[in-house]
């Protein structure tokens, strides 16, 4: 690359905290400078109540009808009234004598006001003065408010977060009226200049927490921040363990729960799912819908649950080591049928069950990936063609595809803990299928230590189970009532490592 | 490196859970006496030394020098555990059987364990011995069809009492244990020490009245007639469970030596800078060499003296500090 180029280059960008300059000339060069002459950028330059200025917007970031009423007819009346005014007056009459918007920043340098231009203000700019006085007209295309996609609920709330933050902020706002709930906004990402917002309760989380959240959010260097998957690794340890200690949801109704239970809720542009920290581990196994029933059923749910976590992780390892190792364990016409079904199968069952695990990822994966309208072939050529077809042929035995079948299907009860279960899955497998129970109980004693050990912020992944906090264990052994659940007060704060 | 009470129990009743699991005596009456005379023993020994150490032992940092002695004792602890490992695999046929298989899958297991500290293994403690717990009752409901009245009567081999008082006390090689680890508890240690010591009674006089009303005379005939009382037990019409109680095993096992590398690894920093690798290579490679047989018969005197070095030492100590505070 030539020297002259990088020095080009090099001008681009250090603009971010350079002042602006007084000539409207000026201006306008660099800004053209600044944006390689981006198509999008439209200058329209005018002169108003005898003042030159400009106003600079970002095509297709702005309403049309909404700049117009807003500011041009406002703007145009002024010129049409012959008042006569200096940049200065011009710049303060608009400020502060007109409302020509309710969002009006300004600013004085180009990063800010490159960065206003391209999230969708008009902004306006003058001969003989420093300042820029910007407009909220945005327009531009959003997704509307719909129901989520990953958290289905039968009697909670339908609808779910989307792209814009501003969006999401008054969804949440609409729920939590108090003055309590804050809402903070921040820009991260060096050249996506991404609006990230901060959502607490000022009287649940303590400052330190606070500060704690955001001097990790300080610390992200990242250029562009397209998801929440970019910022959650900056939320939780360095050195993460094996479960998640930070949270996403695409619902409001749950961010808000998490809000007044004392959490942090962390809501990017761009994407509907919002963070929330901390997280403990026995949330992965509640849902909104809990707390909607009566609390025998959601107690039933919730056991049903905790089950079924146990059963995906463990019931493909088990059945091998037993199968291979301890058939004593299975009685007699379990053991008969088994044999029955073993007996042709041309494979070891350790490969029989790793390759049908294998499989269904991989037509998991596929159903994910594909598009809508072939999607319907992938249930048609994985349920009759490999799954019928496979067992027919012998290839795989029908017990071992019941078990791979019970196990997957169990996994689909807590979603939240998708990742790590089919992960372990396949280690559980192996380790059962080499080494047997023993192997298995030494790589669960592994995960347990894990799990133990996990912190963020200092609040432990697995309390209140351990360390043990009996008043806490109320709403993870059953669910309780709102009656008793009114008067408990219960935060986050409480269950903290002291 | 703290521990709450109840993580206290929680290691200490699992440390006696391992050692009974892995124990070869027979169950009879004359073992439950022996080991309820064994628990008041200890009981009388352990209590006041805890008590003195509250008063006149606040840091434990400070002794860092004298702690070479408790590094040797847990190293020695998991030294015994890995030859008790051994053993029990070749013998109850567990899927990992050899000489050295075991050892090293364990040993993995372990090392990572051991690197998460002293907070993560009481936690998880807390839990493995709700496990524990859980899978007893297990036995004790499923196996409770099989008992026969008749069966309960004394030591088929005729063994004294007092035999029973000291296989007890042998296999209680976790008794400087619940001295040194109640140094690391924060607060009612003396709490988590009575109730570790009336749940280590209950474990051991309900499974050995168990296991004398369903195995009888096969007890003294077993190598190792817990796994001999598993295999009575039924549970769901499944024809026999011990397979589950290999998992009750491994769990306890691994909190056993996990606790013994982190404590010897807390002495051992001084001298070396990977101190929980040290401290395993030297439990495994011990095991290896020791296996069970020379280290059974050992058992009671090593007991008794690292109990007594302890004891000794933490009086000392403490007496010592009483002075320098008295001259200042």
């Amino acid at each position: 690359m030539k020297r002259a180029d990088i020095m080009e280059m090099n001008v681009h960008l250090d603009y971010q905290d350079d002042i602006l300059d007084i000539s409207l000339k000026k201006k306008l060069e660099r800004l053209k400078q600044i944006t390689s002459e981006s198509s999008d950028l439209l200058i329209n330059e005018v002169d108003i109540a005898g003042v030159k200025t400009a106003l600079l917007c970002c095509e297709g970031m702005l309403s049309t009808s909404t700049v117009t009423e807003l500011v041009l007819e406002p703007l145009n009346k002024l010129n049409d009234s012959g008042m006569i005014l200096t940049a200065e007056e011009l710049m303060d009459y608009l400020d502060t004598k007109k409302l020509l918007s309710v969002d009006r920043p300004k600013s004085d340098n180009y990063g800010d006001t490159v960065r206003l231009i391209n999230s969708g203000f008009a902004v306006l700019i003058a001969e003989g003065n420093s300042r820029a006085l910007a407009f909220g007209v945005q327009g531009y295309n959003t997704r509307g408010v719909s129901e989520p996609t990953s958290e289905q609920n039968i009697m909670g709330a339908h609808d779910g977060f989307t792209e814009t933050v501003r969006t999401n902020m008054s969804l949440i706002r609409r729920r939590m009226k108090t003055p309590f709930l804050k809402l903070e906004l921040f820009i991260m990402g060096k050249k996506s200049h991404t609006d990230i917002c901060l959502a607490y309760m000022t009287d649940r989380v303590p400052v330190k927490f606070i500060n704690r959240i955001k001097k990790s959010l300080k610390s992200m260097e990242l250029e562009t921040i397209l998801s929440s998957g970019y910022v959650r690794p900056f939320l939780e340890p360095e050195h993460s363990g094996i479960f998640d200690s930070s949270g996403v949801t695409e619902r409001p109704d749950v961010l808000c729960s998490k809000l007044l239970e004392g959490r942090v809720g962390v809501i990017v542009d761009g994407t509907p799912f919002v963070i929330f920290v901390p997280k403990l581990f026995t949330e992965n196994f509640q849902t909104m819908d809990d707390y909607n029933c009566k609390p025998y059923y959601a107690t039933f749910v919730r056991w049903l649950k905790y089950a079924a976590f146990f059963i995906s992780l463990l019931l493909p390892g088990v059945y091998t080591a037993i199968a291979i190792h301890h058939p004593a364990f299975f009685n007699k016409t379990l053991l008969m049928m088994l044999v029955e079904a073993e007996k042709n199968a041309p494979l070891s069952l350790i490969t029989e069950s790793i390759i049908v695990l294998l499989m269904y990822e991989v037509i998991r994966e596929a159903g994910i990936r594909l598009p809508e309208a072939v999607g319907g072939a992938v249930s048609i050529v994985s349920g009759l063609i490999i799954g019928d077809a496979a067992v027919d042929s012998g290839l795989i035995s029908t017990p071992m595809l019941t078990v791979i079948a019970i196990s997957v299907v169990s996994g689909f009860v807590i979603p939240d803990l998708d990742h790590p279960i089919t992960v372990f899955r396949f280690l559980f497998l192996i380790a059962g299928g080499i080494w047997g129970l023993y192997g298995i109980s030494l790589l669960g004693s592994v995960l347990l230590f894990n799990l133990c050990a996990a912190d963020n912020y200092e609040f432990l992944l697995l309390s209140p189970v351990s360390p043990f906090k009996r008043s806490s264990m109320r709403d993870i052994i059953t669910r309780v009532g709102f009656r008793k659940m009114q008067s408990s007060g219960f935060t986050v704060e409480q269950l903290k490592q002291r | 490196m703290k521990l709450s009470f109840g993580q206290l129990w929680a290691v200490l009743f699992l440390f006696r859970a391992f050692t009974f699991i892995s124990s070869a005596a027979d169950y009879s009456v004359q073992r439950i006496l022996g080991t309820a005379v064994s628990v008041l023993i200890q009981l009388f020994i352990a209590v006041p030394v805890i008590r003195f150490c509250r008063k006149n032992i606040s840091d434990t940092e400070k002794f860092r020098k004298g702690g070479i002695l408790f590094a040797l004792y847990f190293i020695y602890t998991g030294m015994t555990a890995f030859g008790k490992i051994l053993d029990i695999t070749a013998a109850e046929n567990f899927a990992v059987s050899g000489k050295i298989f075991p050892v090293v899958l364990t040993a993995a297991a372990v090392l990572y364990c051991s690197r998460l500290g002293l907070g993560s293994a009481g936690r998880a403690a807390v839990v493995v011995s709700g496990i524990f717990i859980l899978f007893t009752a297990i036995l004790v409901l499923t196996s409770s069809g099989d008992i026969k009245a008749e069966n309960i009567s004394g030591s088929y081999d005729e063994n004294p009492v007092y035999h029973y008082i000291l296989t007890d006390f042998s296999e209680s090689t976790e008794l400087p244990a619940v001295i040194i680890l109640s140094l690391f508890t924060d607060r009612n240690r003396e709490k988590g020490v009575y109730i570790y010591f009336a749940s280590k009674f209950l474990l051991v006089s309900v499974v050995t009245l168990l296991g004398a009303a369903v195995l009888g005379r096969v007890s003294a005939l077993a190598d190792y007639p817990f796994f001999e009382l598993c295999s009575f037990s039924s549970p769901l019409g499944v024809q026999r469970s011990d397979a589950l109680f290999i998992s009750a095993y491994a769990l306890t096992a691994v909190i056993f030596i996990t606790v013994g590398i982190v404590m010897s690894a807390f002495w051992l920093k001084k001298y070396f800078s990977h101190a929980e690798i040290v401290s395993m290579i030297f439990m495994a490679a011990g095991g290896l060499v020791l296996r069970g047989e020379a280290v059974y018969t050992a058992d009671f005197i090593f007991t008794a003296a690292f109990t007594s070095a302890v004891v000794i030492y933490l009086i000392l100590k403490g007496k010592r500090n009483d002075r320098k505070e008295c001259c200042t």
